[in-house]
């Protein structure tokens, strides 16, 4: 194996077309912000290591698809949400109508009974362009009392490092406890037959969030 | 590829011909400038391509998208070629080497999958599983290294090492599991071998290379069936330097087939594909282009081979440019077996889909009339791909419908064959289409075939009805199949049009030319489409409804029958029509008989329309357009003017009964029984004598004023003359029946003069009936007592004519004559006889002539009118005229029986007056008769009169000169009655004196008694 291995965690990005998302990803990523950020087309795929701020040693690869927003690829989403662990289902805080297509997304979500372990998001954007906090209030309104909503903006970055610490922080130890234990099987049968060489590297570290 | 503009013509199609098609025609847009296509897989509607430079693309096709259309890209490996993409769709797992690598990934969307990477990979093939049981949840693939063959198994989330084959320097592999047994066939840089799985042994096979040193590539490519004794695998072998053979065997190592030899052509370029029953193989023999070579599996031999060249359109300009860089970078190279990778011939999993610019042309549809072309976009569906470095496309051969469709057009252009037709047909019925236009095109020439081979067949496929998706329509389009049977002539006048493929325009003449001779064929399709409009008229459109509706009509019905019955089942559609459609306004000017059996039958059939009035006006203004014109009415009905005479009656008669059914409207019926009367003024009349209706009363007494004739000589006018008589007797005698009392008198009178004018016409009043009045009157004053009754008086004047008319050529006159007499009867005993209307005329016209003034008798005072009737020899009423003061009825009468009231009586004269009259007559008789005549009138006066006069008068009154022996009847009766009047007196006196004498007696007696 190429490198450090940790373990994959699969987040999809959903959200109508122009909420921001890819932006958001590239602040993540890169720090920066380009406001003539271009129309993803069909879905980017984006691999970043990342550990939780609150437990240094609980690191991820997150395996990140962002998904186009625009109507041509709705049909096409589900492909990437299907085992996704983690889903950010993004909205415009500055268009409301934005929040009717979230909740679009949030119900497939819940439908879809392949995504039941999947964690849900909920990523205001744009804040930059909120005046008043009434605003979002009336968003929140519309939601049950135990959503909550990330209030973000790739403009300024507020709330985008605490938004993916947060997915980190919320990685079940299940998802450790797997992995290392296929490392170690792999391990175990690499030194059990010598002609094998499926893993070209032994695992070094064992991950845990504890 | 068979692009016309390059000279290629469609014409010279072959069933082993393919088509290229790029697939993603944008590719370029997605490569980088250094990169190129290096492998590709499919999956559903995904399309995987893999890089030279390590990158992965996914691309997606959209249902409603002509293009495939990128979603995602992948960088799997930092600038080592993507080798190999191999799917497992079971358990939707991808593995993809690269480099030397394999990585794991999720389908579709591409996801990696953390689970490591293998090492030291140099292939990689699926096992075809057959007959064997699929573990599930797992599939199994060889993975080859420079000394072993793996055999692995991919689950959701894992690959697990299943066996190690030592096996030294793979360089193709393929697999298979025959039920538990497993084998697997492998090359090394020599020779091709069996691997026995189980007993881990090998079996050499033979050698594919016996050149040593050379880079020749063996491939082994499995098809077939898949199951046990259906699987096969085609080995290359190396022949010679510029040769190579084919092998094929089955998995137990046995040969299935011969040997396949591509000579001279070098080695395959790429690689080698079999769609069956065809092998394609890439090659660049020397110093040439780039050629598809095609190669027959069940006869071996080449059966096409095809120029890259020509293949290549202008998307793939930029592949031309570049291949030919890469060749001129290879001059320089010594001559090696190395196969050229330039373009690859791969088969994917899936179907592509993608659009076909050469069907498209071939699958032109030519809109008829206009003439202008239109090309659907037609999609083709295959797994033979054809990819080079910068574009990737499809192949597929051209569908087996245009092959057949083709066939058919040079057979049709040169000798109709039926044998050949029903073996293309035969082949076509159960071909399955891909897409619609094929299966249009499909329909159409079944429908070209079934004209020559089953005309029943053809008629039940262009009526037969599909269920769309906007409710059921006609898998014809009934324009079209109108189109083939009549010519483009009648479309200029049409809105609509309908279309036909490009390919067919040639052939329409010949089948329209053969169909020439099949009109029964015509008008039974066009009569059962009008039988399916009439059941379910959502099924097409009203315009062509139209259209059907003009083509049957106009040209189609041939006999009044079929008009008849295709009027009957098309009661719907002429209810509700315009009646100045293209129908009405063709058969106006062409086929009027046709157009009257139309309306007629619409008349008979139609209930509660409220059209039924304008029909009916309609049929009575045709029908009166021909009886008024008998030329039009023969060239009507295509025969000689002498030769329509019962045509003319029978349209008459359905004009009339017309009239009398149909028609509503006071001022239209008598219009068009005014036009009859014209005509026909004997049928028009007895038409209105027998539809005395009260609503047409006024009507017909109208018409009957309008009949105002200026010339009497001619014929017709004579004969309107007449019956409009006929028709005022025939009211006249309808309204005596009504007749109740003296203010019902108009009629009478109104008729009367009626009768008199029509009496005293020129073609009654002339003088060959006056000279025969004279004559018979002269008979009549000679005759000496009734006729063959020897008895006095004669009959009176009106019942000998009656009685003579029988034996007369030309009775009208003189029944006229009686009539006149017997109204004149009638009127006199109603009020005293007047003509104040026509006493003029009449009086002038009877002046002198006293046979005419007998019938003004009755106006005369009482011995005025007894003196005239002497004259005139009428004892009988003169002696009638005497006693009552009228003329007497004659025996036959034409108008008393209908009179239901009884006719006033008349104050007769007194006593004397009668007795005065009777010494007239009598005066008459005896001065005026001479020998038998004398007598006889003298004694019937005396036995008829006698009342009338005392015995003293009466043998007063007798001529000295008639012996009296001659009265003795008379005499006789006269005493008899005198002697019994005097014997009666006797009696009296007789008994007054006994009575006289007893009462003495008594007296007597009774005084005695007192005196006692």
């Amino acid at each position: 194996m190429d490198g450090e291995r940790i373990p994959g965690y699969k987040v999809v990005i959903l959200g109508d077309t122009s909420v921001g998302k890819t932006s958001l990803v590239h602040r993540f990523l890169k720090n920066e912000f380009n406001e003539h950020t271009a129309n993803t087309i069909g879905a980017a795929f984006i691999t970043v290591d990342h550990n939780s701020n609150v437990n240094p040693n609980k690191r991820v690869r997150l395996e990140i698809w962002d998904t186009a927003g625009q109507e041509r690829y709705r049909s096409l989403t589900p492909m990437y949400y299907r085992n996704a662990k983690a889903a950010l289902v993004c909205f415009d805080l500055s268009s409301v109508d934005t929040f009717e297509k979230a909740q679009y997304w949030l119900e497939q979500l819940s439908l879809n009974s392949s995504s039941e372990d999947t964690k849900k998001y909920i990523v205001g954007t744009k804040s930059d362009k909120i005046a008043e906090a009434e605003e979002i209030d009336h968003v929140k309104d519309r939601l049950d009392d135990t959503a909550v909503i990330f209030e973000t903006s790739a403009k300024t970055g507020q709330g985008i490092n605490q938004l993916f610490d947060k997915l980190v922080d919320d990685v079940d130890e299940q998802i450790f406890d797997e992995f290392n234990k296929r490392c170690e099987e792999e391990l175990r049968r690499e030194s059990e037959n010598s002609m094998i060489n499926v893993l070209s590297k032994t695992v070094h570290n064992k991950y845990s969030c504890c | 590829m068979g692009n016309e503009d390059e000279g290629t013509t469609f014409d010279t199609i072959e069933p082993s011909e393919y088509i290229f098609q790029p697939v993603v025609r944008e590719i370029e847009k997605d490569l980088s400038n250094d990169d190129e296509i290096s492998c590709l897989a499919t999956y559903q509607a995904n399309l995987y391509i893999g890089t030279a430079k390590g990158r992965l693309l996914h691309y997606h096709k959209f249902e409603d998208a002509d293009d495939y259309m990128i979603i995602s890209q992948l960088q799997v490996s930092n600038n080592k070629a993507v080798q190999q993409i191999l799917l497992f769709t079971s358990v939707e797992k991808a593995l993809v080497l690269s480099g030397d690598k394999v990585a794991m990934y999720s389908l579709p969307e591409f996801s990696p999958l953390n689970i490591g990477k293998l090492k030291g990979i140099t292939g990689m093939s699926k096992i075809n599983r057959v007959n064997g049981d699929n573990k599930e949840g797992s599939e199994t693939s060889l993975l080859w290294t420079k000394d072993k063959i793996r055999v692995i198994s991919v689950t959701k989330q894992s690959i697990k090492l299943l066996k190690d084959i030592n096996y030294s320097n793979t360089l193709a592999c393929v697999s298979t599991l025959v039920e538990n047994g497993k084998y697997v066939i492998a090359a090394n840089e020599s020779t091709y071998v069996i691997l026995d799985l189980e007993n881990i042994r090998q079996i050499p096979l033979f050698e594919h290379n016996s050149a040593s040193g050379s880079d020749f590539t063996p491939q082994i490519i499995p098809f077939g069936s898949g199951d046990s004794t259906g699987q096969e695998f085609l080995l290359l072998v190396k022949s010679d330097q510029k040769s190579l053979m084919g092998m094929f065997m089955n998995a137990n190592g046995e040969v299935t087939r011969g040997t396949l030899l591509w000579e001279n052509t070098g080695y395959p370029s790429g690689t080698i594909c079999i769609d069956s029953p065809y092998i394609l193989a890439l090659f660049k023999p020397d110093n040439s282009s780039y050629r598809i070579v095609t190669s027959s599996l069940v006869t071996l031999s080449e059966v096409k081979t095809q120029d890259l060249e020509h293949i290549l359109t202008e998307n793939q300009e930029n592949d031309k440019r570049e291949e030919s860089e890469h060749e001129e970078s290879q001059q320089d190279k010594p001559i090696t077996d190395e196969p050229s990778s330039y373009y690859s011939l791969k088969e994917v999993e899936c179907d592509l889909i993608t659009k076909s610019s050469d069907l498209s042309k071939l699958l032109t549809q030519e809109s008829i009339p206009s003439g202008s072309a239109t090309q659907s976009c037609i999609t083709i569906k295959s797994r033979l791909t054809l990819a080079s470095k910068r574009s990737l496309l499809v192949a597929t051969r051209y569908p087996t419908t245009i092959l057949l469709a083709k066939r058919f057009c040079k057979l049709v252009a040169n000798v109709s064959n039926v044998d050949a037709f029903s073996e293309i047909y035969n082949e076509l019925k159960d071909l399955k289409q891909d897409n619609d236009d094929l299966a249009s095109l499909s329909a159409q020439l079944q429908c070209f075939i079934l004209i020559f081979i089953d005309q029943d067949k053809f008629l039940d496929m262009v009526t037969h009805i599909v269920e769309g998706k906007e409710g059921k329509k006609m898998l014809f389009d009934p324009l079209f199949v109108v189109h083939l049977m009549s010519g483009k002539d009648w479309l200029s006048t049409v809105k609509r049009s309908t279309t036909v493929f490009s390919m067919f325009t040639d052939i329409i003449q010949p089948i329209r030319d053969r169909l020439g001779n099949e009109k029964e064929l015509k008008a039974r399709y066009l009569f059962k489409v009008l039988k399916i409009v009439n059941e379910d008229p959502t099924i097409i459109d009203s315009d062509i409804s139209d259209i059907i509706h003009y083509e049957l009509y106009s040209k189609h019905l041939n006999t009044l029958e079929q008009v008849s019955i295709t009027v009957v089942e098309d009661l719907n559609y002429w209810n509700g029509i315009n009646f100045d459609n293209n129908i009405v306004k063709h058969l106006e000017e062409n086929n009027v008989i046709n157009l009257i059996e139309i309306y007629k039958t619409l008349l008979e059939n139609l209930k509660q329309s409220p059209n039924k009035d304008k029909i009916a006006e309609r049929l009575c203004s045709l029908c009166l357009s021909l009886i008024s014109d008998t030329g039009k009415l023969a060239r009507s009905y295509g025969k000689q003017e002498n030769d329509v005479t019962k045509k003319k009656e029978s349209l008459i008669d359905l004009t009339l009964h017309s009239l009398k059914k149909d028609i509503k409207d006071p001022k239209t019926y008598g219009k068009y029984l005014f036009e009859i009367l014209k005509v026909t003024p004997q049928k028009g009349v007895t038409f209105i004598k027998n539809n005395r209706r009260e609503e047409y009363k006024d009507i017909h007494k109208q018409i009957m004023n309008q009949i105002n004739l200026k010339d009497e000589s001619d014929s017709t006018a004579l004969g309107l003359t007449h019956m409009k008589f006929e028709y005022a007797e025939s009211v006249f005698i309808d309204d005596l029946k009504r007749f109740n009392d003296s203010s019902s008198l108009d009629v009478l009178d109104e008729f009367l003069g009626e009768t008199l004018v029509r009496f005293t016409s020129k073609d009654l009043l002339n003088q060959k009936n006056l000279e025969v009045l004279h004559n018979l009157k002269c008979e009549y004053s000679s005759k000496r007592e009734d006729i063959g009754a020897k008895s006095w008086p004669k009959i009176n004047w009106v019942d000998f004519l009656l009685v003579k008319i029988s034996q007369l050529e030309e009775k009208l006159f003189f029944e006229l004559y009686a009539k006149i007499y017997e109204l004149i009867l009638i009127r006199c005993r109603f009020k005293t006889f007047a003509l104040v209307e026509v006493k003029d005329d009449i009086e002038e016209k009877f002046e002198n002539n006293a046979n005419l003034q007998y019938l003004l008798f009755m106006s005369l005072d009482g011995s005025k009118k007894i003196e005239k009737l002497l004259e005139f020899s009428d004892y009988q009423n003169a002696e009638y005229a005497a006693i009552k003061d009228v003329l007497v009825f004659p025996a036959k009468t034409f108008y008393l029986p209908h009179i239901s009231v009884k006719l006033p009586r008349n104050e007769g004269p007194t006593n004397n007056c009668i007795k005065k009259n009777l010494i007239t007559i009598f005066k008459f008789y005896s001065e005026n008769f001479v020998e038998d005549q004398r007598l006889l009138s003298i004694i019937h006066f005396l036995n008829n009169y006698e009342k009338h006069f005392t015995p003293l008068e009466a043998l007063g009154m007798i001529p000295k000169d008639i012996p009296i022996i001659y009265l003795k009847e008379y005499l006789d009766r006269i005493f008899v009655d005198y002697n019994i009047k005097h014997t009666d007196i006797l009696f009296h006196k007789a008994i007054g004196k006994a009575d006289s004498k007893f009462m003495k007696k008594l007296s007597e007696n009774h005084a005695k008694e007192d005196s006692i």
